[in-house]
């Protein structure tokens, strides 16, 4: 599994004294390392990725309550995070590129979600994407998992084990960010993709032409549309039983002809002598499932047989690549000629235009009028809006960057002719990001003339014409560390301090959300250095390196050394770097912690300071801040 | 809020650590901003950085002000046993700061 | 240091008499009948003026000081290289200061050097000329290194009346010039180590040249900040 995603379940491995060195940064002479933006870079595409629903029979959940789930979508959603294979993906230009590894995310059956969803609307008569209050309460829950770890790494002085221990308390706060599956009008990114019916092969064909005709009759809203959703069914047996796997044959058989809908089988092993392995949790799931998974469940160490585990990856790599991948394509193809082309060609143009101008007749005008409902606050499944902003979306989950851009900007004009706010935010939000995550040179001018505003629109619309604060947290800080991944670091980490900044100003997140962005404010200008000075450094960080682990054979001769002459090592690199900004940003995060409550995150905030204060009179007089805080720290540290 | 401000003055050397080489000014006006902290300064041929954090912007005075504080800062020098990146002690020269400071700030 | 004598920030109690800054309430402000107290104290080195009208000493004092000076280290030094080494840190700390009192002086023009080039004119002619009384002869960059640079000076002042013994022929009692201006680079961010060589050429026995070796970061800096 990526580091990357394995980082959110550090404190489950390290309970089970699981080893993590693969997750450990390995060089301590990383100087300014960047790895964490990357990481959540990468994170944006796990997220960013099709949504599958999952509806499986009694017989199929019994089967899974076998190995301890209660139910079958519970096994399965880990298995979503992360798909290691060449995906084959055609783009819109129908290159064929590669991906190295595929996420999906798994979700409850659809009108489960539709249901929970409308309910928590009713009470709250807003649409959000997370809890502020269960989101602090699961960043405080993780605290407490890694506190015993972080302690024992700062006893043994490991220093590079309590630094990935640091920096996955902020991936886990990204990730949840991100992990979210609320459906909107406005936002088709979590729009089901796909729907796993789940049989098994002692259920009858009835039972599964049941599950279907219930799947296809869902009531959805209007902005979805049940067609674009493609249903498979996943049967499967028992390898042990061996009839089991020529009825799940004949089954899948039956089920292609007559529902013409494609089925594939999963040989599950329920021999209890085989070789299992340890699951580890589900790292995309959203918040509040990942409350109820730690509060509510009776799975202490849910395990698989290994061979299970190997064909459930079999399968998904399967469906992915021969059905879904295509699938999308398909349709991505389909929008593509009926909402962008004409949009393009100039007869298309000709036309809308002379609609516009000469129809002046009021019947006419209705055709023309806007596909926008403003009561409900959406557009129909079928209007051309709502096309063209999930061409993009799809697009985006297949990495296609560039189209995506393009759709998205297509679909922003319309939506601000519409005054459909939250529709607009969004889409501005998701050309920035596609941006961002596409180009491969991102000059100033593209960053001054195109991303920020749209950021800045974005940002403006979610807060004051939509009241959305959850939405606008989640772009400016996906923009951040989007920015802090480009190559440059002297110009981008300005722009990702203006945003982390405004996060905090703007007071959308609570309390530890705060310390951890002021922490962030932290990183940033730790890597807000020039190239040449970066290169410097590590340079002279690698030199250190080695002559700690030489001998050191050296005569001891001393010259006479003056004792005034004053020694500046730092003369190529001097008012490239920004650590004493770093330092600061680390105390304000120390402060904010509080060293009574959180005296173990206080200490290790200090200790990164150690460098830039320590030794300074100003910084370690009793009455200063930063004396203050250790001290008071110190007191509360429990062992 | 007011414990904060030694740290802030130290992180603003980062700013002028660089843009001490695009100019060749001893003056270097406003040079950062902290939540609404403005913070001056002004660096001496021999590297020796004076720094102001301060609310309103002023910027002739706080010239002056510096000016004064720079003689000073070289009579102490001419001090013999006085060696350059020691801690000031004199309390005469902590008086004439304050006084400098109710004359112009 | 004691931390005692520093005027550090009292504690919250306001210990009365004590002068300085704390972090929370800011500059302390002391009653009237103790800065007047204070005030009144002998005349002391704030109040002089630092622009005095002829800033000029007696040569042979000069000398006179300069050679008790060589005599004092040579007894408590081994060896030629100790012995500059030494010279060289008594001229350091003058460096130092010089580089501050030069600049105030200035006045409304006063600048800071910020390219080595700069620098070293700086040093060439402004300080020569206000410690000796006029420009040094040269100032060279070496063929052979990135890094070096020389000063020329065909008659160096301060060693005019020193006379150098066949035993410590190495010695260059310039090296205390050399100080002087490793001491104003250094203080000016170009670290550098300073040498002075004796290179005898026509009819001048006394010509000196001062080898500036800079630090290999102040020519990053000067190749990443100023090469357009």
């Amino acid at each position: 599994m990526e580091s990357y995603l394995s980082i959110s379940n550090l404190p489950f491995f390290l309970d089970r004294g699981i080893t993590i060195d693969n997750l450990v940064e390995q060089k301590q002479s990383n100087v300014a390392s960047k790895k964490t933006s990357i990481d959540c870079k990468r994170l944006v595409t796990c997220a960013f990725s099709p949504q599958i629903t999952v509806t499986s029979s009694a017989n199929a959940d019994n089967l899974a309550s076998d190995f301890g789930f209660h139910s079958f979508f519970q096994l399965l959603k880990p298995f979503g995070d992360h798909i290691q294979h060449k995906f084959q993906i055609k783009d819109s230009q129908l290159v064929s590129r590669t991906a190295d590894d595929f996420s999906v995310r798994f979700t409850r059956p659809l009108s489960d979600l539709l249901s929970i969803q409308e309910a928590e609307i009713k009470e709250r008569n807003k649409v959000q994407l997370f809890n502020q209050h269960s989101f602090e309460l699961l960043l405080g829950e993780y605290i407490q998992a890694i506190n015993p770890h972080l302690r024992n790494a700062q006893k043994a002085n490991d220093i590079r084990l309590q630094s990935t221990l640091k920096s996955s308390m902020y991936i886990k706060f990204f990730t949840k960010l991100l992990s979210s599956s609320l459906l909107t009008s406005f936002e088709s990114l979590n729009h089901p993709v796909a729907s796993f019916i789940v049989i098994s092969a002692d259920d009858p064909y009835d039972e599964a032409r049941r599950l279907l005709i219930e799947f296809k009759s869902t009531k959805v809203p209007d902005f979805m549309n049940i067609e674009d959703i493609l249903p498979l069914f996943i049967i499967v047996y028992d390898e042990v039983k061996e009839t089991d796997q020529q009825k799940a044959f004949q089954l899948k058989d039956h089920i292609k002809k007559q529902l013409f809908t494609d089925a594939f089988t999963l040989g599950i092993s329920t021999n209890k002598e085989a070789k299992s392995q340890l699951l580890s949790p589900p790292v995309l799931s959203s918040i509040d499932e990942e409350l109820q998974n730690t509060h509510l469940t009776s799975i202490g160490n849910p395990t698989l047989p290994v061979s299970t585990i190997t064909s459930i990856y079999q399968v998904l790599k399967d469906v992915i690549q021969r059905k879904l991948i295509p699938f999308m394509e398909k349709k991505i193809a389909t929008w593509d000629d009926q909402v962008i082309t004409p949009r393009k060609s100039l007869t298309g143009r000709f036309f809308s235009v002379s609609k516009k101008y000469f129809g002046k007749n009021p019947q006419n005008n209705n055709e023309q009028s806007s596909n926008y409902n403003i009561e409900r606050g959406s557009y129909g499944f079928g209007a051309v809006e709502s096309l063209t902003r999930k061409l993009a979306d799809w697009s985006f989950m297949l990495r296609d960057y560039r189209y995506a851009y393009t759709s998205y900007e297509l679909a922003k004009k319309d939506f601000l002719s519409d005054k459909a706010w939250a529709h607009l935010a969004s889409c501005q939000e998701m050309a920035a990001i596609s941006l961002l995550m596409g180009a491969t040179n991102i000059t100033s001018k593209i960053k001054n003339d195109t991303i920020d505003p749209l950021v800045d629109s974005s940002n403006y619309t979610f807060l004051s014409r939509c009241g959305l604060k959850t939405y606008a947290l989640r772009s400016i800080l996906i923009v951040s560390e989007l920015f802090c991944t480009l190559r440059d670091g002297w110009t981008s980490a300005p722009a990702a301090l203006k945003w982390v900044q405004k996060a905090i100003d703007d007071k959308s997140v609570g309390k530890i959300g705060r310390s951890l962005l002021l922490e962030r404010m932290s990183y940033i200008n730790s890597i807000y250095m020039s190239s040449q000075a970066k290169i410097i450094l590590s340079k002279k960080a690698q030199d250190n390196e080695k002559e700690n682990e030489e001998d050191k054979d050296k005569e001891e001769y001393e010259p006479i050394f003056n004792e005034q002459k004053i020694v500046k090592e730092n003369m190529g690199t001097i008012g490239f770097t920004n650590n004493r900004k770093a330092a600061l940003w680390n105390l304000l995060a120390a402060k904010d912690w509080d060293p009574v409550s959180q005296p173990l995150q206080v200490q290790i905030c200090l200790n990164s300071t150690e460098d830039t204060y320590g030794g300074k009179i100003f910084a370690e007089r009793d009455s200063s801040l930063y004396q203050r805080l250790l001290t008071v720290s110190q007191k509360h540290v429990r062992d | 809020m007011k414990e904060l401000n030694p740290f802030i003055l130290h992180s603003s050397l980062d700013i002028v650590e660089d843009i001490q080489w695009k100019t060749s000014q001893l003056y270097l006006k406003t040079i950062d901003n902290f939540y609404g902290y403005y913070i001056s300064g002004f660096l001496t041929s021999g590297n020796i950085k004076f720094l102001l954090i301060h609310e309103t912007k002023n910027e002739e005075s706080i010239r002056q002000f510096f000016n004064d504080l720079n003689d000073l800062y070289v009579k102490v020098l001419l001090n013999p046993f006085y060696k350059v990146n020691d801690a000031i002690t004199s309390p005469v020269f902590d008086l004439k700061v304050k006084g400098f400071a109710k004359k112009y700030l | 240091m004691s931390s005692q004598n520093i005027i550090n920030p009292s504690t919250s109690k306001p210990t009365g008499l004590k002068a300085g800054y704390n972090p929370s309430l800011g500059p302390i402000q002391l009653p009237s009948s103790y800065q007047s107290q204070i005030a009144s104290k002998s005349r002391n080195i704030y109040d002089h003026s630092v622009f005095r009208r002829t800033p000029e000493v007696n040569l042979s004092s000069l000398s006179f000081l300069f050679s008790a000076m060589i005599e004092q280290t040579q007894q408590t030094s081994k060896g030629v290289q100790q012995l500059e080494a030494k010279l060289n840190s008594y001229g350091y700390g003058v460096g130092n200061k010089f580089l501050e009192l030069i600049t105030l002086r200035e006045g409304k023009s006063a600048k800071r050097e910020t390219r080595i080039v700069e620098v070293l004119q700086f040093i060439h002619s402004q300080v020569w000329k206000t410690l000796f009384g006029r420009p040094a002869d040269g100032l060279e960059k070496s063929q052979d290194s990135e890094d070096e640079y020389m000063i020329i000076d065909n008659l160096p002042l301060m060693s005019q009346f020193i006379s150098v013994p066949k035993d410590f022929n190495q010695l260059n009692v310039n090296a205390f010039t050399a100080g002087i201006i490793e001491g104003i680079l250094d203080s000016a961010y170009f670290q550098a180590n300073v040498s002075a060589h004796t290179m005898a050429a026509d009819g001048y026995p006394l010509r000196t040249v001062f080898l500036i070796k800079f630090d290999h970061g102040v020519l990053e800096r000067e190749a990443i900040r100023f090469s357009r």
